[in-house]
This record gives structure tokens, C-alpha cells and sequence, in this order.
């Protein structure tokens, strides 16, 4: 809608399933797509960090989660190689990701837009372009 | 009145209901909220287990609130035409929770929490209603309670069926077996890997709004299609929109797909016009164009 909010959006996958998804409409205005994809860098390292808690509980030691993340001065914020002018007007509690990163509990990878599957939860897209792909490839789901 | 799934009869249900409503707050009860597992946790679990290759397991408790003890004083009248002659004034004090009273579902909770920590489970800090048993170096049990339902799964059948044979004793359970159903979604375990869908749900919903049979969409919505607030459409009835993307949202459960489209709609609530019910209709439409669609957890990766 036309208040120049963004919308954050994730999903995570264990295995060959999607287990954890999220669409939300960010509360600021971001001033640019970078910080807007910070800001949901941020909010999909919280539910990061609380899966691989949940997994500890069921006995599972796991790795650094990855987060693909398709900008990537996004990614070079939160590993903090911005200049400090530019990201110096975004409130502190999003910055817990450098933090996140620096204790191995996520990393941050960069991905192609086109491959960035969590963009179904930020917008509407198309219909897949190729007729053989009957079904949108976009969707995380499969028959039976 | 309880059916079967071709619709008879299967037995008739009648509960004695306290009026929760004359109840007042520091008086009659004290705490009410009641913990639910998010679904992110059973996927989680449902994946994981799948990948290890353990079955997951159901019970459900019959009658769940009424194991609740109560912690404050609570009094009931005596129910309508069931009164005892010469003794129409006197009123019961409850020693346990029924269904309507506020703190009935925390009452239960506690209950069945203690119950659980006695048995030597510990309880998951960062979702409360998580239960793990472990067993030496390797045996572990895992439960998840969703109100009624109690989904286990782990990697000992001693330890399974233990656990099994114990809460049926414990308290009044259903046996479900293996877990099919829950809270409104299939489940389907299978050699290869188990599938989660809301299918039945699904059609239940296409039905109510009239439009099962209708043309299937691809996408849930019209690309650079702007929807506002105000958009001079004509008005539609807003509980019927309300409760319309209530049931989508209970659908992203296995819908990822719709997920954005939901929270989208969502903000028209509380003025929806026929535009904004039509975007709704889409949704529902590409539901039905993928009916048969469903998360797939694979057993191996």
C-alpha cells in the first residue's frame, strides 16, 4: 500500500521442506532497499537463532543457519563494511544480527534476485514464465 | 452430536458447562492465558523426524479441561432439572476445572506440566509446551502438546510405547496410533517421507464461500495490481470478509503461498469493498487450482 512501507518476508527449510515462513509489513519507512533488506536480514536472524535452540532441544547440534539474501550491501551492512554515515540512522536493535554473525549462529550469503525463494512473502509474482513448468516454481510446495 | 465421516451419527455428547462469563478476575480465577506450540515447532519436528526415519505418534485426552485442579475457590449452582429435592439452595464448591470456566485450560496445563516433570522430562525453554526425555546417551522422546493433542515421536519404541501405556493410565486418552490428523491438517507418513496438507480444510472453506468448482488461478494475486484503502468500491459485509481471511490465514499453516496475500488482505478488514472481497475470491481460486498440493518432507536428503 501507498505508505512506502516494505514488507519483511522469510521462510526456512529443514531437510527438503519448508518448516518456518513470515510475511510482515515493516514498521518504519526504510530510506533505502538496503536497509529495508536489512531490517528483514534482522528479523530472519531472530527466528534463526530460535529454530536452532528448538533443534538443540530435540538433540541436534547444528551449524551456522544460512541466510541467502539477495542484496548485497544489505550483507555488508551486517558484517559492518558500510561506512558509517549511511546506516548510522537505524535504530540499534536491528544491528544484533553483526552480533549474530560474529558467534557463528547465522551467516549471511548472497543470492540472485530471481533465486530469492522468500520473495513470495514480500510480494505478487508471476506466473512462471516457462509453459512446461505448468505450476509456479516459486512455490514451496509439491503433490503428493 | 458427533459424525462419522460419511455423516451418521456416532454418538451423542452432552458436558455440564459452568458460566464462565459471572466469573470475576481475582476473585474466581487468576491467570487464564493458556500456551500453544507454534506450528513452526511440530513442522520442525515433523521434519526432523522424518529425516531420522521415526514414526510420530498421537494421543489425544478425552474431556481435557476437566483434569484441571483448581486453585482458587470456585462455587457452581446446580444445574437446571437436576437439582436435588429439599436441597435447591445449596451449591457445589469444585475440586476440578469444567469447560467454560476462564481458568479451565491454564488448570490443565498445569496439571498435565507437572505431570510431565515428575515423569523426568524436561521442559524446552524456548517453547513451553515441549517435553524431551532422554535415556542414557542416545534414547531420547519428544513430546509436543497442543491443547488436546499430544504428538511424540523418538527414537526408541521402548520408550515410545512406555510413555504411551503411562498417560492412558494417567488420564482418559484416545489412542490415535500414528499421527494423521491434527488441529485441521493431514498428515501422510511414508516410506519415502511424509506429506502435509489442508486439503479437506480446503474444500470446506471453497464450499462455504460458493466457490468450489470455480476457475483455478496460478498466482493467489494480480501482479502490480494496487490495492488501497479507499478505493470507491462498493461496500461489503465485514464480518464475511473477517471471517474469510481468519480461514486463509489458518491455511498458510501448509499454504506457505498465500502467506503474502493473507497478511495483505488482512488490512482491509475493517472497511472491505468489493474490490478488496474479489482479491479474497483469487486467493481462494488458486487455492483450488492446488488442491493437491502440499509440504513434503523427504526421508532422505
Amino acid at each position: 500500500m501507498d505508505d512506502m512501507k516494505n514488507t519483511s518476508g522469510y521462510v526456512f527449510s529443514l531437510g527438503s521442506g519448508a518448516i518456518s515462513w513470515c510475511s510482515k509489513k515493516q514498521q518504519i519507512v526504510a530510506q533505502s532497499s538496503a536497509e529495508a533488506e536489512y531490517i528483514s536480514a534482522g528479523l530472519a536472524t531472530q527466528q534463526a537463532i530460535w529454530l536452532q535452540r528448538i533443534l538443540e532441544d530435540f538433540g541436534e547440534k547444528e551449524e551456522a543457519v544460512t541466510i541467502h539474501c539477495d542484496n548485497k550491501s544489505a550483507i555488508d551492512m551486517a558484517k559492518n563494511l558500510v561506512f558509517h554515515g549511511r546506516t548510522k540512522h537505524i535504530a540499534i536493535k536491528h544491528h544484533f544480527i553483526r552480533e549474530a554473525i560474529e558467534d557463528e549462529e547465522v551467516q549471511l550469503s548472497i543470492c540472485k534476485t530471481n533465486d530469492q525463494v522468500a520473495d513470495i512473502f514480500t510480494k505478487a509474482l508471476p506466473r512462471e514464465k516457462n509453459p512446461e513448468i505448468k505450476r509456479s516454481s516459486w512455490s514451496s510446495r509439491t503433490t503428493h | 452430536m458427533k459424525h462419522n465421516p460419511d455423516g451418521s451419527v456416532q454418538k451423542n455428547k452432552a458436558r455440564l458447562v459452568a458460566k464462565g462469563y459471572a466469573q470475576q478476575p481475582g476473585v474466581d480465577y487468576e491467570e487464564t492465558f493458556y500456551l500453544v506450540a507454534c506450528l513452526d515447532t511440530i513442522r520442525a519436528l515433523i521434519s526432523l523426524a522424518t529425516q531420522k526415519g521415526w514414526k510420530l505418534y498421537q494421543l489425544d485426552v478425552k474431556s481435557t479441561f476437566l483434569n484441571g485442579e483448581l486453585k482458587e475457590e470456585v462455587y457452581v449452582q446446580q444445574p437446571e432439572g437436576f437439582e436435588i429435592e429439599g436441597q435447591e439452595e445449596m451449591i457445589y464448591k469444585l475440586k476440578k476445572a469444567l469447560y467454560g470456566l476462564k481458568q479451565a485450560p491454564r488448570a490443565w496445563y498445569n496439571n498435565i506440566d507437572n505431570y510431565f516433570i515428575e515423569k523426568g522430562f524436561e521442559k524446552s525453554k524456548n517453547e513451553p509446551t515441549l517435553y524431551v526425555k532422554r535415556q542414557g546417551l542416545v534414547d531420547i522422546l519428544i513430546v509436543a502438546l497442543y491443547v488436546d493433542d499430544l504428538i511424540f515421536t523418538g527414537n526408541n519404541l521402548k520408550l515410545i510405547e512406555d510413555f504411551r501405556k503411562e498417560m492412558m493410565m494417567r488420564y482418559k486418552m484416545n489412542d490415535l496410533g500414528i499421527l494423521h490428523h491434527f488441529f485441521g491438517i493431514e498428515i501422510y507418513q511414508e516410506d519415502d517421507g511424509v506429506f502435509i496438507c489442508q486439503k479437506k480444510y480446503a474444500e470446506k472453506i471453497l464450499k462455504k464461500f460458493g466457490m468450489f468448482g470455480c476457475n483455478p488461478t496460478n498466482t493467489p494475486l494480480v501482479v502490480n495490481e494496487k490495492l488501497k484503502k479507499e478505493d470507491r468500491g462498493k461496500k461489503v459485509d465485514a464480518s464475511n470478509y473477517r471471517s474469510l481471511v481468519g480461514n486463509l490465514f489458518y491455511l498458510t499453516n501448509t499454504i506457505p503461498d498465500i502467506m503474502f496475500a493473507s497478511s495483505l488482505l488482512s488490512r482491509f478488514m475493517n472497511d472491505p469493498s468489493h474490490i478488496h472481497l474479489g482479491a479474497d475470491k483469487r486467493v481462494l481460486r488458486y487455492i483450488h487450482g492446488t488442491l493437491d498440493y502440499g509440504i513434503k518432507y523427504e526421508s532422505k536428503v
